[in-house]
């Protein structure tokens, strides 16, 4: 028995069988309950670890179908449209979840109904294993009592006291009257238990756009047999995104074991994949990348691959054209990169439209940006110019200490992580002016030099500040080598 | 001549009878087997022909604490072998995250100054040196690429002589230039085709103090593909024991100081510099030897004069008059 604290009070808030035969119910207090029978085993209630076991389970019903929603603290709600056939009937389907259920040692009771409102209804307070045939749902409920239209305490006793105890008795009343008497909400209770109107559900996680499934009468746990498990799925869910002319942009790979855990694998490509040796390739990449590996435990007894997000992909051409087979090898590269070592990783420059040297590259991950080779970055190369711009740039500025003239002179000589560099020749200043139009910048004017030392290393240093204008004491740093 | 010459040629004249297949066809332009000319006749003779794509290339500082002028050849090499294809082909650099923090992160503006397309790289930063060891080999295995440049910070324990014959494995079965770059790095395995050790080099003088193209200082340490080894005794100087002043210009067993130029994405010879324009301008026709150390004169293709004949009549003669004489 389970109690919870409700005002300053333990309130008996779930029990079991042999609990409820001993006479104790639900909203009692605790002392009430123990005078009825003394030796009740009491937990104190973690509405949290409800919670949790709850989307535990909601994971395992997604073995199933893909859609499965909450219902309140403590039930399930699924869709099991075109999958019910997988299971030889819906009885059949609802026996083998509830059997498992039990198993597992959970309480549990079901219904299938075509309407959520008639399943729920039933669930909750018909009978353990319910299967309604299509249109029989107002007759199946007109026999529950009003409790199962989940209304306020209070309705429920107003109504009690006007003789009205079960569905039917409602359902047979006028609605003017009742309408006025209890609201609206009432009777669209009723429409919806008795099968009459649409009530929206929704699934927990984002149905997906297409899905294939194994099923297999004895787990499996052999890599290799995953393997190739892997390579028919995706085989599966390309003949339906070629059908509809579509690739697979990401993928989740469903691991349902035998015991009841589940675990999701998920790949992001660069572009729209529709190629099972691709996605396979990817899903290996992945799953050999894992820091926690899939553990098969006493083997997997349903895989599901879905492809979580599509977009159009025109038929596949093999063309002559030597920059799309690159571009495409590319792609492919970038995808396993990505799928090894995270998308952040794997990345690409985009020019951007600025002088400011920090934001004049910008490096996004090479899936999202496409993998298409004609970025412009436009003004490279003065004939026999000798680069301005340095190779590799510092991820912070690094202070270095300058002996330079006064006021805008290039360095004479410098100390950088503690060795002195005397320059030899000097290119400068590049003034850089901060982009005022960005808010909450406070920087200052930098004047960029480049320099070379005696040795030949050249380095590309900036006076931050404008003498006598922005600072008295304008620092130097070094932002970048040369090669 | 010194004596090292001549072993050096039967070398080259080895590995181009190797190259004959049995059938008499010549197995040269596979892509694992193709060389690549540097520009500068001295270097690509040591190398017996060029640069082969399809081998790991290793490039350590010649000196502890500066990694710059290491990062700039191997980055020259790429763009000087991503640019070979005609186009420029997509190019894969791996690096680990310190080596970012610690010698600077790539630039986007900078590259493309340097002659390198940044529209075209593909940039991993690994967490570790198996990580960008991994990330490399998958690389290496895609052919598309034009070169893949490895760089993990240090002497990590995976770099071992099996790992590095990982990557020479896979990138001679597609042919995808293998650019190993070894910042912080003190010692190394083998297994590399050639091994350069870079130390940075005064630019030439510009007018008016400005700072010049880049300029190396680089050691061909060990050139497998020529058969040049360090222990030949061929090569007196290991890494960073070059005399102060003046430097040696491209003279085997010391070095060489090698100028990259970013626009024609050649490396040439500074003490030379008047074969500049030997190739794109034939009305200014130079002695065929000067000629020599732009085109090669070696089985290397030389795509690259190519590209900067199709860019020729932008440079124009008064302003390379100016600099020469400068």
């Amino acid at each position: 028995m389970v109690v919870e604290k409700i005002k300053g009070a333990h309130v008996v808030a779930a029990l079991d069988e042999a609990a409820s035969q001993a006479g104790v119910s639900n909203g009692m207090t605790l002392s009430t309950a123990r005078a009825i029978h003394p030796g009740l085993a009491v937990m104190e209630a973690d509405p949290a670890a409800d919670a949790r076991a709850l989307e535990t389970l909601a994971d395992w019903a997604e073995r199933y179908t893909p859609f499965v929603g909450l219902d309140g603290a403590d039930g399930l709600l699924l869709d099991v449209t075109g999958s019910a056939h997988l299971f030889g009937g819906e009885a059949a389907m609802l026996g083998d979840m509830l059997r498992r259920l039990r198993r597992a040692g959970y309480a549990a009771s079901g219904a299938i109904a075509g309407a959520v409102g008639t399943a729920r209804a039933l669930a909750r307070h018909g009978d353990r294993s319910v299967v309604i045939p299509p249109g029989d749902e107002a007759e199946a409920v007109a026999a529950l009592p009003i409790e199962a239209l989940f209304l306020s305490p209070d309705a429920v006793t107003a109504l009690h006291r006007l003789g009205l105890k079960r569905i039917a008795d409602l359902a047979d009343r006028p609605r003017g009257p009742l309408a006025a008497r209890f609201g609206a909400d009432l009777l669209s209770r009723v429409d919806r238990v008795r099968g009459l109107a649409e009530e929206p559900v929704s699934p927990r996680r984002p149905l997906p756009s297409c899905t294939a499934e194994r099923r297999f009468a004895e787990p499996i746990g052999h890599e290799e047999d995953v393997r190739r498990s892997i390579l028919s799925l995706a085989g599966d869910l390309c003949a339906v995104l070629e059908r509809r002319g579509e690739g697979a942009r990401r993928l989740e790979l469903v691991f349902f074991r035998a015991d009841g855990a589940v675990r999701r694998i998920v790949v992001a490509t660069g572009r729209p994949l529709r190629d099972p040796a691709g996605m396979a390739r990817l899903f290996r990449e992945k799953l050999d990348a894992l820091a926690d590996p899939v553990d098969p435990g006493f083997g997997f007894d349903v895989m599901r691959l879905a492809a979580l997000m599509t977009e159009r992909q025109d038929a596949a051409q093999t063309g002559l054209d030597r920059r799309a087979e690159d571009a495409e090898a590319l792609a492919e590269l970038a995808d396993k990169l990505a799928a090894r070592f995270g998308a952040r990783r794997v990345q690409r420059f985009i020019p951007q439209d600025t002088h400011w040297p920090e934001r004049a590259s910008l490096a996004v991950p090479a899936q999202r940006s496409g993998l298409a080779l004609a970025e412009d970055w436009s003004p490279v190369l003065e004939p026999d110019e000798p680069p301005t711009r340095p190779l590799r740039l510092l991820s912070r500025p690094e202070t270095i200490e300058v002996l330079a003239e006064i006021p805008d002179g290039p360095p004479i000589r410098f100390r950088w992580r503690r060795v002195l560099h005397v320059v030899r020749k000097a290119e400068g200043p590049e003034r850089l002016a901060p982009e005022w139009w960005r808010s909450a910048t406070d920087a200052l004017t930098r004047d960029y030099f480049r320099v070379e030392d005696e040795a030949g290393r050249r380095f590309w240093v900036y006076r931050e500040g404008l003498w006598g204008r922005e600072t008295t004491a304008p620092r130097w740093f070094l932002h970048g080598l040369f090669g | 001549m010194p004596a090292s010459a001549q072993p050096l040629a039967v070398s080259a004249l080895r590995e181009r009878i190797a190259a004959i297949g049995a059938d008499g066809s010549a197995r040269d332009f596979t892509p694992s087997r193709r060389l690549v000319s540097l520009g500068v006749k001295a270097v690509d003779q040591a190398l017996g022909g060029g640069l082969r794509r399809g081998g790991l290339h290793e490039i350590r500082s010649a000196e502890p604490g500066s990694t710059a002028p290491a990062s700039g050849f191997a980055l020259a090499l790429a763009a000087r072998l991503t640019a070979a294809e005609g186009t420029s082909a997509p190019w894969l650099w791996v690096r680990q995250d310190f080596s970012g923090l610690e010698a600077g992160e790539p630039y986007g503006p900078g590259l493309a100054a340097f002659g390198l397309d940044p529209a075209r790289l593909v940039l991993v930063g690994a967490a570790d040196a198996s990580d960008v060891l991994r990330a490399a080999e998958e690389g290496l295995r895609c052919a598309a690429l034009g070169a893949v440049l490895i760089e993990p910070w240090g002497d990590p324990r995976v770099l071992d002589l099996t790992a590095t014959r990982r990557l020479v494995l896979a990138a001679e079965a597609s042919g995808v230039a293998a650019l190993l770059l070894r910042p912080g790095a003190r010692e190394g395995p083998g297994g590399s085709a050639t091994r350069w050790s870079v130390g940075p080099a005064p630019s030439a003088a510009l007018p008016a103090r400005g700072v010049g193209p880049p300029a190396f200082r680089v050691v061909l340490s060990r050139s497998r593909q020529s058969g040049l080894d360090a222990s030949t005794r061929s090569l007196p100087a290991p890494a960073g024991q070059f005399p102060d002043a003046p430097p040696v210009h491209a003279r085997e067993g010391d070095g060489w100081t090698m100028e990259w130029r970013p626009h024609e994405r050649i490396f040439a010879d500074p003490l030379r510099r008047e074969t500049r324009h030997a190739g794109p301008e034939p009305v200014r026709a130079f002695p065929g030897g000067a000629l020599a150390a732009a085109s090669g004169g070696s089985p290397a293709e030389d795509a690259g004069s190519r590209g900067f004949a199709r860019r020729a009549p932008s440079d124009s003669p008064e302003r390379g008059g100016v600099r020469r004489a400068g």
